[in-house]
């Protein structure tokens, strides 16, 4: 592969992981730059490892960015409808065992009417510190970046 | 007032209320005189903390549907009406894991700001305007039931309509006056009203009548033989007639219009079922409708909270997208800790004052909040009068809180993107200003109107409409338009409009079919839409996609954007990078743009 003007296209058709920067992934040996050239970045691993600033105007920091923040959030939406959409099935097909009482309640009331909430707050709690977290992590890149070229 | 009205009025529940009002008014006004710029208006000037912002957007979602009506249909429905408080609560999560940040950082004043500033058109404006009014005249609606049944309670013989054109008027003088940052600490201090309202009674009901499993657990109970029970009198029934189950908790005996305990407290109940009971199903040909219904209306709630135009446009009084990420999860924790509540006085409800299952309209189930209260007189007189003007308080905080938002969420699309952007964009921020209060008056007016109408439906049940609408238009339209950048104006506006009327038409269709059954004038009025009801009867499954819509809406409409979208991908915005980078990027790296800049003309 030539390391001067790939076609977006070529780009988009690797596959995903080949799109960060070589010092995210660190076991790529070459990154993009902002306008889709192929630089020669050292490896993450090695010993004389130094990032390249991402563009980010280019498409692939654009396209870090929110395969980042959508795979946390489908991540934690998954937990959320697991337990969301699983009560109904478990209604539907054990209804026997959710039927069963705990305190005067029965165990699908108990389930739903009290402990749904605070499930709920434990993925939201975990959404936002690693979201933030990867906030964080993306502005770090870019302004280290900024001061490795300074 | 007449005098035997003025007779009957308990003291306790007036001035709580009347304190209630009051204070609201006042704080209205108050606030009112630091809103000065179009930003004061629409946003408070992005400036409200995260504390401040969760408990305002508490307070305006916690609406008269989660203060009276949630307790009201678990007393009449039972187990499946859990899912109305849970699904409130747990659709914050939908918003916060996908829309709040996002939306935020796009800087705009309200969601047709959204819809034009990301595909560049004036068009779909005016589309994203039309949505901001369907859904909050279905929201209002049931607000306004909430107010006229209040204060149907509060001065007994008081014609409803009366109670909802009062409270419409205050809370429409409140808005015009104030806007949103008059509204922001009005409703920041009426989550509180709500929730001490809400928990200090059930608290000491609890403490005296027993506690929440052991009501509950009541319900294991068979009824014993007809031979044996008491009826229950009219008007508030005696404690001590009630008959005493197994777990010692006193239990009144149910009228015949109230479901059986096995029904009730099981899922798949009176509230799943009723279509298919309607079309003689046996038990168990029934179920999988029920199925059906429960993951209908869950897809309602949970996309529909993260759909409804009023509390979108609050994250955009935040500063930036982290503050909105925490603002939405301190909101979940504030309503999850008050949605534990409401359907403890509907499991109360049923085993101490099961005479409401009787009463119609706003002498229905959905007062239950209102009445249980006042049975502590019966022991502790004037306690029980006390608390019940405590939760009146509370209704009135939460009818008003919402109908606020609501009033500005409207009044902000025809002020704003109607006025300032459509008709006259050259106009001035004050003739804006004076065009946002001339609209508050206008839907106001609306809204008391529409509200006459309602009486005979249940209070949550037409909110869920609302979520139903919302979660077919604006959900599929947010959640598309922030995470796919193939997404062109013509395939999010053909979602969006088919989605969101197929809901309104079905939901509209459910709502006139169950008003021609009123006895009462709704039914004359309606008397022409009675032979639907014979329809629904030989067409279940059509009853209940009519009537839980988000099932098959919320997939036509992102079906029908992503097909849209791919069959005219050559209109996807030239600057779509630009645009998602300012959805997505943290603000520190500089790449936020206001779209919405308070220079601007029009705005």
């Amino acid at each position: 592969m030539p390391l001067r003007e790939v076609p977006e296209a070529l780009d988009a058709a690797r596959p995903l992981a080949c799109r960060d920067w070589g010092f995210q992934t660190g076991n790529f040996k070459r990154a993009l730059d902002g306008r889709g050239v192929f630089l020669k970045t050292p490896h993450l691993n090695t010993f004389h490892s130094a990032p390249v600033k991402p563009d980010i105007h280019s498409e692939q920091f654009l396209h870090l960015l929110m395969r980042r923040q959508l795979k946390l959030s489908i991540a934690c939406a998954l937990c959320f409808l697991l337990v969301l959409l699983g009560l109904p099935l478990a209604n539907y097909f054990l209804p026997e065992l959710m039927a069963t009482r705990i305190g005067g309640f029965t165990l699908t009331w108990f389930l739903l009417g009290i402990g749904f909430f605070p499930a709920v707050w434990c993925i939201s709690f975990y959404f936002i510190r690693r979201s933030i977290a990867l906030e964080n992590q993306e502005v770090a890149e870019v302004q280290g970046g900024d001061k490795l070229k300074s | 007032m007449t005098p035997l009205l003025a007779l009957s009025v308990d003291p306790w529940i007036l001035s709580f209320s009347l304190v209630t009002v009051i204070v609201t008014i006042w704080m209205g006004f108050r606030s009112a005189k630091t809103s000065k710029t179009a930003g004061d208006f629409f946003v408070a000037g992005r400036s409200v903390s995260v504390g401040w912002n969760s408990s305002a957007i508490s307070g305006e979602y916690l609406s008269a549907a989660s203060f009276m009506g949630v307790a009201g249909m678990v007393m009449s429905s039972g187990y499946d009406a859990l899912w109305y408080p849970v699904c409130y609560a747990c659709g914050y999560l939908f918003l916060l894991l996908f829309i709040a940040g996002p939306l935020r950082r796009f800087g705009a004043y309200t969601i047709p700001d959204f819809a034009e500033g990301r595909y560049d058109s004036p068009l779909f404006r005016k589309i994203a305007v039309v949505f901001v009014l369907f859904i909050g005249f279905f929201y209002t609606m049931p607000q306004m039931k909430g107010a006229g049944t209040t204060l149907a309670y509060i001065f007994p013989g008081l014609p409803y309509w009366v109670g909802v054109a009062l409270v419409a008027s205050v809370i429409t003088l409140n808005v015009a006056l104030g806007g949103m940052k008059g509204i922001t600490l009005v409703q920041a201090v009426q989550y509180w009203i709500k929730l001490f309202a809400i928990c200090v009674p059930i608290f000491v009901l609890m403490s005296v009548y027993g506690f929440y499993g052991n009501q509950l657990g009541a319900n294991a109970v068979p009824s014993p033989p007809a031979a044996m029970q008491v009826p229950a009198a009219a008007g508030a029934p005696s404690v001590a007639d009630a008959v005493a189950p197994p777990a010692g908790i006193h239990r009144a005996v149910l009228p015949e219009k109230a479901p059986a305990d096995a029904a009730w407290v099981s899922p798949f109940g009176p509230l799943t079922t009723k279509a298919a009971k309607a079309a003689h199903l046996t038990p168990e040909e029934s179920r999988p409708y029920s199925l059906l219904y429960t993951y209908s209306l869950i897809i309602a709630l949970v996309c529909g909270t993260a759909g409804l135009p009023h509390i979108l446009v609050r994250f955009y009084t935040n500063p930036n997208g982290v503050a909105a990420k925490r603002t939405t999860m301190w909101v979940m924790i504030l309503i999850g800790v008050f949605y534990v509540v409401p359907p403890v006085f509907g499991v109360m409800g049923r085993n101490l004052f099961p005479d409401l299952y009787s009463g119609i309209g706003a002498k229905g189930t959905d007062k239950i909040v209102l009445e249980l209260p006042r049975l502590l007189n019966e022991r502790y007189a004037p306690l029980g009068s006390i608390l019940s003007g405590i939760t009146c308080a509370g209704a009135f905080a939460a009818f008003m809180s919402t109908f606020s938002g609501l009033l500005v969420s409207m009044t902000g699309a025809l002020a704003h993107d109607v006025y300032g952007r459509m008709l006259r964009p050259q106009s001035t921020p004050e003739q804006r200003m004076r065009m946002f209060k001339f609209a508050a008056v206008l839907i106001g007016g609306i809204a008391i109107i529409l509200g006459s109408f309602v009486e005979p439906l249940e209070i949550n049940f037409m909110v869920g409409q609302a979520f139903a609408i919302a979660a077919a238009s604006y959900f599929p339209l947010l959640f598309m338009s922030v995470w796919w950048r193939g997404m062109t104006m013509r395939g999010a506006a053909t979602g969006m409009l088919v989605g969101g009327l197929c809901a309104l038409v079905a939901a509209t269709l459910t709502n006139v079919s169950n008003l021609a059954l009123d006895k009462g004038p709704m039914g004359k009025i309606f008397a022409g839409c009675a032979p639907m009801n014979g329809f629904w009867s030989h067409h279940p499954l059509l009853r209940i996609l009519c009537e839980q819509p988000a099932i098959w809406t919320v997939p036509l409409a992102i079906t029908l954007m992503i097909v849209v979208s791919r069959l005219t991908r050559k209109d996807v915005p030239s600057d779509v990078r630009m645009k998602m980078l300012v959805l997505h990027a943290p603000e520190q790296l500089g790449l936020k743009q206001e779209y919405i800049q308070e220079h601007q003309p029009g705005h």
